[in-house]
């Protein structure tokens, strides 16, 4: 034998592999029968690649405090008996989802099934939910489509894009802004956004320059170069992670952010690691946001983003408290159900409204894409500071929670 | 050679517990296994050419990724049938593949590995760039073939075409040009001097591996019910190469037992799900500095071991060295 | 300037129409030829690396946006915890100095058995091994980094090239690119370690016998590559910022200029760059920004199909 060198370290590693196989065919065996069987929930989102595991990550920070809520504070569902997470991957891959859905549902018996993030995934695994009538609920995921397919097993708390979308224009109509450019990344999230800001920026009498760029890129100056020489009057940034800070840096330093307005397409200007980023290069931003501290939140908010700070050091993104209130959501449903039966709790997210982390959810069933969907108020705030605390940002628009409808 | 050896028993053992294995296990298994199945045509068509002929290419995941778009899009944007969208997504995957060969397979082996990356990074870009006609990152609704979510006919549909896929590249590897090919990749120069034409068996087991990675990405899509430019990520690369050198590269069954052992370790591994990947390449690299030859080279020495008397080459491969040595 | 008249108020369907009514303006022309220049310089640096360590051990490494990842990684580290943002320069050189040290090190234990005897299809082996370990070191990052995304402090503020209004921090890593490519040119050209190296990638065992340990120039050779990405990684860690996947564009333009240049050649390389990063910007301006990503594979698809072994590439000598 030519290869066969090290004869120790391969037996080893031979037995090794042994050993995980047999600890993984036992272990579910193991875990039995107790007086009070715990309820469990299901957490589906991207861990490893290619999907994008810094929203995961995230996700399931909100999670784990939802359970905590649950157990502690509520003394958990259905009189007493506590709730339990089980966390899996679906690595962005539409297979994975369907096979990890299928393994939540058949292998640990879960109740619903939160945190969706890619849209690809979320509508494969709607149609493996109809079949198996487990609640599945977007908490990232905003393609429209996804509440279209009008399934009874699909819910989703967050804004759709169209409607965000509708939302950004009015603002911009609102400030007098006649000339929108959306650099965007090629993902189902940012194609999404520019398709529908087109469109709604049309009907508005604006004109709309768009650009897609790819998501791992690192730099952008050739598309901000171009959207300069057109002279924009706002700029919507909608990059996620790194390329949303190289955004704002680059156009910084081709002199084209701050003279021109650059909105964000979500809360990340607030996130520590954005001013580590950017530096004083970021001041200015404006952004969108679901809530600002102080307003706009339930005690269930209130009890979470403390906790969630102290534990990670930054301030909850939407993602997460929005799986945490959805979380807070189903433990109420199954309250309301009296039962763990998910298609009762399907019915009865339905029958009832609900708390969560920013107000009332009631899921309603009419036509089209608002189909089991709620969505929270939009704001847009601006970072005037530099490292500017979230609860200091200035509110913008809307005028109705007290925007002036003036930059700085 | 005997019909009925222990060998050929052996394996039709194996496939009847692969046909009555689904009245035993729940959906969630079946479909585990479906992927499964999937990934032991991607492995084992990529350890014909990777394998036994040395062509190193890094661009078998886009042949799945092509035949897939290929007859979803068919189907969606012209409303073309089954029986017309199916053939021709794997006849594309056999074009575009041997024009590719024509380009490349001239050339040293190494420019073949960073041509074909170099291809299938253009494809997935194209497919995510151009979303207004494929769908971009969101994906595309893949009409489903057997119109249900329910893994079972899906779970024979690629347990048939697996077999299918194994027979054929068994049959090739048995064959006159089987040992053309094994001379290719061993001494290309004394292959060309005893009068095989080189190019043109390297074009014909491209076209062969491609088209069968094509007809699996086909089925993949249309069993999946949806297919996004994620199928063309260098990550499945990635894990076709992970499945065939711990399954053991250059033999038979090795692809076969990689693809099967490896996506149920990951299965059991979903917890960890951060440090899957990251336990699977170490797998490799240990494999190959310490343990060339995987799975497969275990299972013989095992073998060996348990029967001293008689030693069984594993593949093709080894009985033809054993014969030489 | 462009006029504004000539942007049809809908920019969704007749955006090619549009594309070819505009004229781009000297102005901006010349500012896609400076970005292009400049990104064109700094992949080089990432393309030196993987060419040197072709030239010697004549395999690739492909986990090399792995090793830059490092570089960028330990640049942060000590820019914002020991050094502080002043002493820049010397945290380049000492992050190159911790990738050289791992580099050695993986060449030592995993590539170094290829030469030995005990491996038998030594590409393939490279290969494998070397995919592997950049998945495995991008999958750890994102395990130990977690979701964040870092940046070293700032060390240059703005500055104006020409027309091109551009950070400071570029500005510093272009010139550190050049000054580095120069050493390493210098390096390879004049030192008599240099001299050896051009002799092993020449004929192996012919220096051998002349005395030379080619094992251990191999060792050195794969130091020095991952260095040179690593210290491109530090020089660029402020510009693209620290993240698990920072790597990824830097190797994928790398592997593309090595490939228009052709295996092996130092001064192709330096051209091949240049034209990429050209192509990227002019594409840019002239067809559309979106698929920049694109430009690159085109360019090196047409110079394939003229030169098969890139623009300065020789047929290997396969005996």
């Amino acid at each position: 034998m030519k290869i066969f060198r090290c004869k120790k370290i391969s037996f080893i590693f031979i037995i090794l592999i042994g050993l995980i196989f047999m600890i993984g065919g036992i272990a579910p065996s193991i875990a039995g029968a107790a007086e009070k069987k715990p309820v469990k929930i299901g957490q589906m989102s991207p861990f490893s690649t290619p999907g994008d595991p810094a929203a995961g990550k995230r996700m399931r920070w909100g999670a784990e405090l939802a359970i905590k809520y649950i157990n502690e504070e509520m003394g958990g569902v259905l009189g007493g008996r506590p709730v339990e997470l089980i966390v899996e991957d679906d690595s962005g891959t539409p297979a994975d989802g369907i096979a990890g859905y299928r393994k939540l549902v058949q292998k640990d018996g879960v109740v619903a099934v939160v945190g969706q993030y890619h849209s690809s995934v979320c509508i494969a695994v709607t149609k493996v939910a109809n079949d198996l009538g487990v609640p599945l609920f977007s908490s990232g995921a905003s393609s429209p489509k996804i509440t279209e397919s009008q399934s009874p097993y699909i819910f989703s708390i967050m804004s759709l894009t169209p409607s965000r979308a509708q939302f950004w224009v009015d603002f911009a109509k609102q400030m007098g802004w006649k000339r929108v450019a959306v650099v965007a990344e090629d993902t189902d999230y940012g194609t999404g956004f520019k398709t529908w800001v087109e469109k709604h920026g049309k009907e508005a009498g604006m004109e709309v320059k768009s650009i897609i760029f790819p998501r791992t890129i690192s730099d952008l100056t050739p598309m901000l170069l171009e959207i300069k020489a057109w002279k924009p009057e706002l700029m919507i940034n909608l990059g996620v992670g790194a390329s949303a800070y190289l955004m704002v840096k680059q156009a910084y330093d081709i002199g084209l952010f701050p003279k021109v307005p650059m909105l964000a397409s979500f809360a990340w200007p607030i996130r520590p690691e954005y001013w580590d980023a950017v530096g004083d290069k970021g001041k200015g931003i404006l952004y969108t946001s679901y809530y600002k501290p102080g307003m706009l939140t339930t005690f269930l908010g209130e009890w979470m983003s403390p906790r969630y700070k102290k534990l990670h050091n930054e301030d909850p993104t939407f993602y997460a408290l929005n799986v945490f209130g959805e979380i807070i959501v189903i433990a109420q449903a199954i309250n309301m159900a009296q039962t763990d039966d998910p298609k009762a709790i399907a019915e009865a997210l339905v029958k009832w409204p609900y708390l969560d982390w920013s107000g009332v959810v009631d899921f309603k069933e009419p036509q089209g894409m608002k189909w089991h969907n709620v969505s929270p108020p939009h704001l847009v705030l601006q970072q005037t500071k530099v490292r500017q605390e979230f609860k200091d940002s200035k509110l913008v628009w809307p005028p109705k929670f007290g925007g002036d409808g003036k930059i700085e | 050679m005997k019909i009925f050896n222990l060998k050929n028993i052996g394996l039709l053992v194996l496939l009847i517990v692969a046909v009555f294995l689904p009245v035993v296990i729940s959906d969630y298994w079946r479909f585990v296994l479906t992927i499964a199945f999937f990934y032991t045509i991607m492995a084992a068509s990529w350890n014909l050419l990777g394998g036994y002929t040395g062509q190193f290419s890094l661009g078998h995941h886009t042949f799945a990724m092509i035949g897939a778009y290929t007859s979803t899009l068919l189907m969606q944007k012209a409303g073309a049938p089954f029986w017309v969208s199916i053939p021709a997504g794997i006849l594309l995957t056999m074009i575009i593949s041997s024009l590719l060969g024509v380009m490349c397979l001239r050339i040293h082996g190494i420019y073949l590995a960073l041509i074909t990356w170099a291809f299938a990074e253009v494809v997935r870009n194209y497919f995510r760039l151009h979303y207004a006609f494929t769908g971009g990152d969101r994906g595309i609704d893949s009409p489903l073939i057997f119109g249900t979510m329910k893994p079972t006919p899906y779970y024979y549909l690629f347990l048939g075409i697996a077999v299918l896929a194994i027979v054929l590249i068994a049959v090739i590897m048995r064959s006159k040009i089987g040992y053309y090919l094994r001379s290719i990749r061993d001494d290309p120069i004394a292959a060309r001097s005893m009068g095989v034409d080189i190019v043109r068996y390297k074009i014909f087991v491209f076209m062969v591996a491609s088209g069968l990675a094509g007809m699996a990405g086909v089925f993949y899509g249309h069993s999946i019910g949806l297919i996004s430019p994620v199928m063309g990520d260098f990550n499945e690369m990635a894990m076709i190469i992970i499945f065939v050198v711990i399954g053991g590269m250059r033999t038979q069954a090795g692809p076969i037992v990689g693809a099967i052992s490896v996506r149920y370790l990951m299965e059991l591994l979903r917890a960890q799900s951060e440090f899957r990947i990251v336990i699977l390449t170490a797998i490799v690299i240990l494999i190959m500095r310490f343990f060339n030859g995987g799975l497969m080279e275990l299972f013989r020495r095992l073998k060996k071991w348990i029967r001293r008397d008689r030693e069984g080459p594993v593949s093709a491969y080894q009985e033809l060295e054993q014969k030489q040595g | 300037m462009r006029s504004l008249s000539s942007y049809p108020a809908n920019s969704g369907t007749s955006k090619c129409k549009q594309k070819e009514d505009e004229a781009i303006d000297l102005h901006l022309f010349s500012q896609f030829l400076i970005t292009g220049i400049i990104m064109g310089v700094l992949y080089c640096l990432m393309s030196m690396g993987i060419n040197f360590i072709y030239g010697i051990m004549k395999v690739i490494n492909w986990s090399m946006g792995e090793f830059f990842m490092i570089g960028a990684f330990t640049q942060y580290i000590l820019l914002t915890f020991l050094l502080g943002a002043d002493y820049w320069y010397v945290g380049v050189i000492l992050s190159a100095l911790v990738v050289f040290i791992l580099g050695a090190l993986v060449q030592r234990i995993l590539i170094k058995p290829m030469f030995v005897g005990i491996i038998e299809a030594k590409m393939e082996y490279a290969t494998i091994v070397t995919i592997s370990m950049a998945i495995f070191l991008r999958n750890i990052a994102v395990a130990i980094g977690g979701p964040k995304i870092y940046t070293p402090p700032d060390y240059a503020g703005p500055t104006q090239i020409l027309t091109l209004p551009l950070s400071g921090n570029r500005l510093v890593a272009f010139i550190g690119a050049l000054i580095l490519l120069g050493l390493f040119y210098y390096f390879i050209k004049k030192s008599w370690t240099g001299r050896a190296f051009q002799g092993v990638a020449q004929n192996r065992s012919g220096v051998q016998t002349a005395g030379v340990n080619v094992l251990k120039y191999d060792m050195l050779a794969f130091g020095i590559g991952t260095a040179l990405a690593g210290a491109g990684g530090a020089l660029l860690a402020p510009i693209f910022l620290v993240h698990p996947l920072c790597g990824l564009v830097p190797t994928v333009r790398g592997f593309e200029i090595i490939v228009i240049a052709g295996l092996g050649s130092i001064p192709g390389i330096l051209v091949a760059g240049l034209s990429l990063g050209i192509a990227e910007s002019l594409g840019s301006a002239f067809i559309s920004p979106s698929f920049v990503d694109i430009y690159g594979f085109i360019l090196l698809v047409i110079i394939l199909s003229i030169k098969p072994y890139g623009l300065f590439g020789k047929p290997e000598r396969e005996v």
